[in-house]
């Protein structure tokens, strides 16, 4: 018999949600005959829709989501005492920096800004053998593969139970407090009852159905920031790529070495990179569109040798993260950019020549969709006047990079912003905090807070914070960040 | 602005889904009326009324697997507007996303249907062949094709693009409507919110009869002897590995004669000749007996240096397909499974020195979970009989193959002997409007291991999508088509019998 989750459940409850029922016997199909025989056993059902559907857990905190924000808030919520489940879509946890081929993490260019658990996954990573620091800058180079183990291990031991295919898609909430999340599992509808919910669905999912207000897009234009639909490429001679882009055609974008290397041109910046004119010659000879052309760029991966991430294609904006149907035909497009991309790269780049696609992401890289409307709501001002709040949960200063609509200057070296508890929470929902790149934030300020280590930064004090609400009978919402011992904060503002 | 689907939404529907959003409300599930805290049946008020319609088509396909991608491309092509939901944003399923390679033979001449042939067509434009059928080598006939992945994910939009699918990614079924015996809409998930699906006529292809389940259908799971469902597996890619020390350790040293071809198209398994070289790791504590209970590797067209793996595979006796807190443990344990079992090759495989884990599926997989009770069973006999059908939409020689001992039925069929796919297995008394296709049709336990492969699935999809288009042509209900009635030359295939 295996294991049960170690929310407690009754133990035939369990049983049965398990599927584990009279051998072959017919079930009457519907998710509510099913039940029927639960509820008889326990009473532990609810009508959802006109149906009988299992509570499948009761738990403290319920994640909604188990990318960088979401494992983030789900571990440290766990090693604070509190019964976590974490709800995932996926059969992995990391988000964008797993399913979505996102890596390396990003540089938050601020200095001393790796928070307790980012400090702790580069060490994982070490121990696994994946030395993330490529000896110049502060970028993470880690391995997905890698990273998701990690990620398992980490729940596993701080007793975070992972409901892996399984989405959230429905909340119950009435005087502003979600009571439970109603999730699609492969064995039909359930709910899921916590006491404190964390979204970090990055799509802001569980706060805007929960009635949180949100935002979407750039308010100038309506539009989101573009989608990648990022993928790997095997069988390169990452040598004799090197070699040609950096020495023959001194490009001195990369300050790294191999095995740490990556290639990059994006025609929107004001910076010239090499590379530029090998993607104009394929627009010229037309193997390759102009929307392929402007953005391209490429990573190794430590651990898989001759395998690069590929941060492209970057689909046009046309095309909306906020609206399932843009959404859908920006795979079809984007599926069809990342051929083109990868055959002229075969066709022309020294060390492509027997290289293919080894792996396309499974969720597209979305860069911004919705945003809440919290307590604070954060503008491109806190990014230049570097500001400071007493509940600050981490800091940053990776700079404004609103692909197409702006690009900021970086901030003054040992400059940097920090992130408050307040942006995290709204006076709508007492039980809700938002991780991840859906807090509270403008579009312009999103596009610097949205970085992987920071949304990691922002889901373990998320965690924490619900740990120490629940602990302290304190409405998630009002919490006030600053009153937590220090020791027990993961960041304490500098002031 | 961009182009909208090609199935036009009525404007009211376009304002609908405009205010959805807008209101900041999803759902309107919130009435202060129903207080919390959650007590045992309390009720949840879904006012399905107030669910924008997303799409409206003549057929919608749920689930873009190996079937669900067959029926939609065929209907498309037959002239239906169709629109085919898929949870993740690839087609293929099994194919791409479980990364089950290569598929599986039928073990039996003729039996490609037209669908099947489209597909290896476009295989071959894009460099890569895969029709064996002429080729003297495979003497049996239907051999397992190589669709590499990556390709076959590119080649499915395009077919779609071709025919005019409307493919709605991203997006999870998590309900239904139904109405005088038949479903009138599906509900799905989006990253936006939840919307409405209103069809003719809906084929599940969800692989866990998830539709029908919703919609009422009666469905059985497991084995009648044991209650289990079939085995899972997490299936995995390496990158980096020399195929030719491979190959001449396992030929060479191992003796092992499992493979006949040499790289750059070889496998390896666990064989009788091989079993030592698994135990001895064992021993030496480096892998588990559960890690090594199944082991099989593939080389991939088009993928040099990287082998499939078809492992490892999750003991039927602790996690069940059917049940979604197993199927979470069975996703943790076999990334810790697929770990040892890569360091394990990497220690004493020649060949394997530079190897590393390239990909790891994004779903397991799954051989059998949830199946339908439709208009007729398909059973164990159907099999051992070589049965033919006058309704018949495909023919299979794949034996019936459990992966548990204590179930398998050795008996194959003889040379030239085949078994039929009767179309009443694809159709349900309960619903007129709903089809059912791949691994989840109407069979008992043993019958679904052996029509449960990827050609098969294919064919079923494809007939369901020549039915759906015909039904809806002939203002008939899809429950009541008679397969043999169709022209001949309409239909993807004719009965033998």
């Amino acid at each position: 018999m295996f294991e049960s989750l170690s929310i407690p459940i009754s133990r035939r409850d369990l049983l049965k949600l398990a599927g584990v029922t009279a051998a072959g016997a017919v079930l009457s199909g519907s998710s509510e005959s099913h039940v029927d025989a639960a509820e008889k056993i326990s009473g532990k059902t609810v009508s959802y829709a006109g149906k009988k559907i299992p509570v499948l857990c009761a738990a403290d905190v319920c994640v909604c989501g188990g990318g960088p924000a979401g494992a983030a808030a789900a571990v440290n919520a766990a090693r604070n005492g509190v019964k976590v489940v974490l709800i995932e879509r996926g059969v992995a946890l990391g988000g964008l920096g797993v399913l979505g081929c996102v890596y390396p993490f990003m540089d938050t260019h601020a200095p001393n800004s790796d928070t307790p658990y980012v400090a702790e996954l580069k060490q994982r990573l070490r121990a696994h053998g994946i030395e993330p620091f490529d000896g110049v800058t502060q970028q993470t180079w880690h391995n997905p593969e890698t990273l998701a183990l990690i990620h398992d291990e980490m729940c596993e031991e701080a007793g975070v139970d992972v409901l892996y295919q399984t989405v959230v898609v429905d909340s119950f909430t009435s005087g502003g407090k979600i009571s439970a999340v109603i999730v699609q599992t492969i064995a039909g509808l359930a709910a899921i009852t916590a006491k404190t919910f964390i979204d970090a669905t990055g799509d802001a999912y569980l706060a805007r159905n929960a009635g949180v207000d949100f935002e979407r897009g750039y308010e100038k234009t309506g539009n989101n920031q573009p989608l990648s639909f990022r993928f790997e490429m095997g069988g390169i001679d990452t040598q004799k790529l090197y070699d040609y882009v950096a020495i023959e055609l001194q490009e001195d974008w990369c300050k790294s070495k191999l095995p740490y290397f990556e290639i990059a041109e994006a025609m929107h910046r004001k910076q010239r990179y090499k590379l530029e004119e090998f993607m104009a010659r394929g627009v010229e000879t037309g193997e390759i569109t102009q929307d392929e052309a402007e953005y391209m760029q490429a990573y190794t991966i430590i651990g898989k040798n001759g395998v690069m991430s590929m941060n492209c294609p970057e689909i046009p904006v046309t095309y909306k993260a906020t609206d399932p149907i843009s959404y859908s035909k920006a795979v079809v497009h984007g599926r069809k950019m990342m051929r083109n991309i990868a055959r002229y790269l075969v066709n022309h780049l020294p060390g492509f020549e027997n290289a293919f696609i080894s792996r396309e992401a499974v969720m597209l890289g979305a860069r911004e969709s919705w945003r809440i409307r919290g307590k604070y709501y954060m503008v491109e001002d806190d990014y230049h006047n570097q500001s400071r709040f007493p509940d600050a949960v981490c800091r940053t200063a990776w700079f404004i990079d609103a692909h197409g609509e702006k690009v900021s200057e970086k901030l003054p070296k040992g400059g940097y912003y920090e992130i408050p508890y307040r942006a995290l929470i709204s006076d709508k929902v007492s039980n809700l905090i938002v991780a991840g790149r859906c807090i509270s934030a403008s579009f312009i300020l999103q596009a610097s807070m949205r970085i992987q280590p920071t949304c990691a930064s922002i889901g373990e004090a998320a965690g924490i914070a619900a740990a120490y609400g629940i602990k302290h009978a304190i409405n998630a919402n009002q919490i006030d960040w600053a009153t937590i011992p220090a020791k027990e904060r993961s960041y304490v503002s500098a002031g | 602005m961009l182009e909208k689907f090609l199935i036009p939404i009525s404007r009211r529907d376009l304002l609908k889904l405009a205010g959805l959003t807008a209101a900041g409300a999803v759902l309107s599930s919130k009435d202060s009326a129903q207080a919390a805290p959650v007590a045992p049946n309390q009720s949840f008020a879904l006012n399905a009324d107030k669910i924008p319609v997303l799409m409206n088509a003549d057929v919608c396909v749920v689930g873009g697997g190996v079937a669900g991608t067959a029926a939609a491309v065929t209907a498309a092509r037959n002239g239906a507007k169709v629109v085919l939901v898929e949870q993740g944003i690839v087609l293929g399923g099994s194919q791409t996303q479980a990364l089950v390679y290569p598929a599986m033979p039928t073990k039996t001449f003729n039996s490609d249907t037209p669908y099947i042939t489209d597909l290896n067509r476009r295989f071959y434009m894009h460099g890569i062949d895969v029709d064996f059928d002429s080729d003297p080598k495979y003497k049996n006939g239907g051999d397992a094709r190589q669709y590499t992945p990556e390709l076959l994910a590119a080649i499915y939009d395009e077919m779609c693009a071709d025919y005019k699918v409307d493919i709605l990614y991203n997006t999870t079924l998590v309900g239904s409507e139904t109405s005088g015996g038949k479903i009138t809409a599906a509900i799905v998930h989006s990253i936006e919110g939840l919307g409405k699906i209103v069809a003719k006529t809906f084929i599940d292809a969800t692989g866990d009869a998830t539709l029908s389940r919703f919609a009422g259908v009666e469905c059985i799971r497991g084995s009648d002897v044991t209650g289990r469902n079939q085995k899972m597996s997490f299936r995995f890619e390496m990158g980096g590995v020399e195929e030719m020390k491979v190959y001449k350790f396992f030929v060479k040293k191992l003796k092992d004669d499992w493979c006949e071809t040499k790289p750059p198209e070889f496998e390896f398994a666990k064989t009788t000749h091989t079993e030592k070289f698994y135990f001895e790791g064992i021993q030496r504590g480096e892998v588990t007996k559960d890690d090594v209970a199944y082991i099989q590797a593939f080389t991939i067209i088009g993928k040099p240096g990287t082998l499939s793996m078809n492992c490892p595979e999750m003991s039927p006796f602790v996690y069940s397909a059917t049940s979604v807190v197993d199927r979470s443990k069975a996703i943790q344990q076999g990334r810790i499974m697929i770990r040892r079992l890569a360091n394990f090759f990497r220690k004493n495989i020649p060949g394997f020195k530079n190897a590393f884990i390239s990909r790891e599926a994004s779903m397991l997989g799954v051989r059998e979970s949830w199946r339908i009770r439709g208009k007729y069973i398909m059973t164990k006999d159907d099999y051992f009989n070589a049965q033919k059908f006058p309704d018949a939409v495909c023919r299979s020689a794949y034996p019936i193959d459990i992966h548990d001992e204590t179930l398998e039925l050795n008996r194959t069929l003889g040379k030239g002997e085949f078994y039929e796919v009767p179309f009443r297995a694809l159709v349900t008394n309960e619903l007129a409007n709903l089809l059912v296709v791949g691994r989840c049709i109407s069979t008992d336990f043993p019958a679904q291991a052996a029509v449960r492969i990827q050609p098969t699935c294919m064919s079923m999809g494809e007939a369901a999508g020549i039915a759906a288009a015909y039904a809806l042509k002939n203002a008939i209900n899809v429950n009541a088509v008679d397969w043999t009635l169709i022209p001949a030359k309409e239909r993807s295939y004719v009965s033998a019998g």
